[in-house]
């Protein structure tokens, strides 16, 4: 049971690592706690959803999957818009707060109107009831230990690592990367550097809308899209990137997992409807036994 | 007379509008020359320079390059149009390698950025040998080396120095001021803020000294350095200009 719950724990984790990036990222170039950011996971799954719609599902399921090759296309419709209402939402909401001078708290109520609006307009769309991209059955893959998984879940962690590898490579490998590291560190030093913080400032909403897209959709995958899903995400992707350490990317997915598992081992010694509690606890043993996170500077 | 490669003139900045740290500062710096930039705490010498980068408020008055008016161009602007600036504190990235702080030093100018960090491993060969270590593993010397290593990326006409050799031993601060008048010497102006004002003097053209916001004192830096009204002006007596 216990390797069950572990496997089914970091299945969860990836999904919140994913998310987790974004949230980190924020907190380090755009400098405050985003609390909009997990809507954006809610807007990039319903918009891979609105693909499928109306293509009229996801084409015949591959091989073991529960979908069709279409979901890489919706997936792709996801990214691009979730990335551009990212961008909106800057240009729009904290851009002209930023140039009037806002300070962080006044940057994290605006994004907490955001987040409202964001996820009323999902409900006023699609409705409350939950939405699938696909309701073929799948058959479970029997592991060593006597663990089940969905063919659908091992993808899921196979796309979070390629994901990462990606980001890996975006940061380390590009200009643009090197301009978020640099504007992340020190802005002042990054401007005597010819880089254009507001540049890199639109780089991370486009990468962190992306990401949180994908995670979106890799969770309506696995789970179910609800409009209330990103919120109900929230907890968990936060306290994921403060146990990380704000600013840390490898933190981030470490934390990630790390919730992942703690809230699908909670079971074994709390009732199941305990298990959201798991990461507030996580997050208030953090700040007051390591504020700084696992890998925080 | 030739034009000079900087002519600030009346220049007013600070921090706050209303609370003016620089006060009607004129001064010029010519190509190929290093001038010394001097004076008491809190005279502005390093708002002075936040001003010519474009880090900090300019009230009034103008700025320019080579005839360019900077004052109103955004910092990233006024570095591509030609100006290296290295600040006194927190000059390097100290989570980045060196070849990275090298890579976003020369972001104006992607194309030519292989060539200048060659250039600098040349200049700079330490550089070379920790292209791998981060910027926070690095001495306090080796650390100024490499701000100005990363300030020179872009080629600039004009370095701004805030204080080089601060916290620096001797023997490494007359490296970094044997390193400024090599570059002085290629026809980059320099602009450098000094504490150290024997040893600041000793490696400049020029010297310049700024009390209360505005210079006093301006003349080479061989008749300054035994000039009796340079003790004067740090101490707060009225001085002239010279």
């Amino acid at each position: 049971m216990i390797a069950q719950l572990v496997i089914d724990g970091l299945l969860t984790g990836a999904v919140i690592a994913l998310g987790a990036i974004g949230i980190t990222l924020g907190l380090a170039i755009l400098r405050f706690a985003n609390f909009g950011y997990a809507e954006l996971m809610t807007v990039g799954g319903y918009a891979a959803l609105t693909a499928v719609l109306a293509y009229g599902g996801t084409g015949a399921p591959l091989g073991p999957f529960s979908f069709g090759g279409f979901l890489a296309v919706a997936l792709a419709v996801g990214l691009v818009v979730t990335a551009l209402v990212a961008v909106a939402s800057d240009v729009v909401v904290f851009r002209p707060l930023r140039r009037r001078g806002a300070g962080p708290l006044v940057l994290i109520f605006a994004s907490f109107g955001l987040a409202l609006v964001l996820r009323h307009v999902v409900l006023l769309i699609f409705g409350t009831q939950p939405e699938y991209y696909s309701r073929e059955i799948q058959m479970a893959v029997l592991l060593p230990g006597d663990v089940r998984v969905m063919p659908d879940q091992l993808l899921v962690l196979a796309i979070t690592v390629l994901a990462l590898v990606a980001l890996w490579w975006l940061l380390n490998h590009t200009r643009m990367g090197l301009a978020m590291r640099a504007v992340a560190e020190n802005t002042p030093l990054a401007r005597a550097c010819a880089i254009d913080p507001e540049m890199a400032i639109r780089w991370t909403w486009i990468v962190s809308g992306a990401l949180g897209a994908l995670a979106g959709t890799l969770f309506g995958l696995t789970v179910q899209l609800r409009p209330e899903m990103g919120a109900n995400l929230l907890l968990p992707l936060f306290t994921a990137a403060v146990l990380g350490g704000v600013g840390s990317i490898p933190g981030a997915v470490i934390g990630g997992l790390l919730v992942g598992l703690a809230e699908n081992l909670s079971v074994l010694v709390l009732p199941t409807s305990y298990k959201a509690t798991v990461p507030f606890l996580i997050m208030l043993a953090c700040f007051l036994l390591r504020p700084k996170g696992l890998f925080g500077k | 007379m030739t034009t000079p490669l900087l002519e600030i003139r009346d220049l007013v900045a600070g921090y706050h509008r209303d609370l003016p740290i620089v006060t009607g500062a004129s001064l010029s710096v010519a190509a190929a020359e290093v001038v010394a930039l001097l004076g008491p705490n809190g005279a502005g010498k390093s708002t002075l320079m936040k001003a010519v980068s474009g880090l900090v408020l300019v009230m009034g008055g103008s700025i320019r390059l080579d005839g360019t008016e900077l004052v109103g161009m955004p910092t990233h602007q006024a570095i591509a149009a030609g100006i290296g600036y290295v600040p006194q504190v927190q000059n390097v990235f100290v989570t980045l390698t060196i070849e990275e702080n090298l890579r976003a030093g020369g972001f104006a100018a992607p194309r030519t950025v292989r060539a200048r960090i060659a250039e600098a491993y040349e200049r700079f060969p330490m550089l070379a040998q920790k292209r791998r270590n981060l910027g926070g593993e690095l001495s306090g010397g080796q650390r100024q080396v490499l701000a100005i290593a990363r300030a020179l990326m872009t080629q600039p006409r004009l370095l701004l120095l805030d204080e080089p050799s601060a916290g620096l031993s001797p023997k490494a601060a007359q490296e970094v001021f044997a390193a400024v008048r090599g570059i002085a010497a290629g026809g980059v102006g320099v602009l450098m803020v000094e504490q150290n004002v024997k040893a600041g003097l000793a490696a400049s053209d020029r010297g310049i000294v700024l009390v209360q916001g505005r210079p006093v004192l301006d003349g080479p830096a061989a008749s300054l350095a035994g000039d009796p009204r340079l003790p004067r002006a740090f101490l707060g007596e009225q001085v002239f200009a010279a």
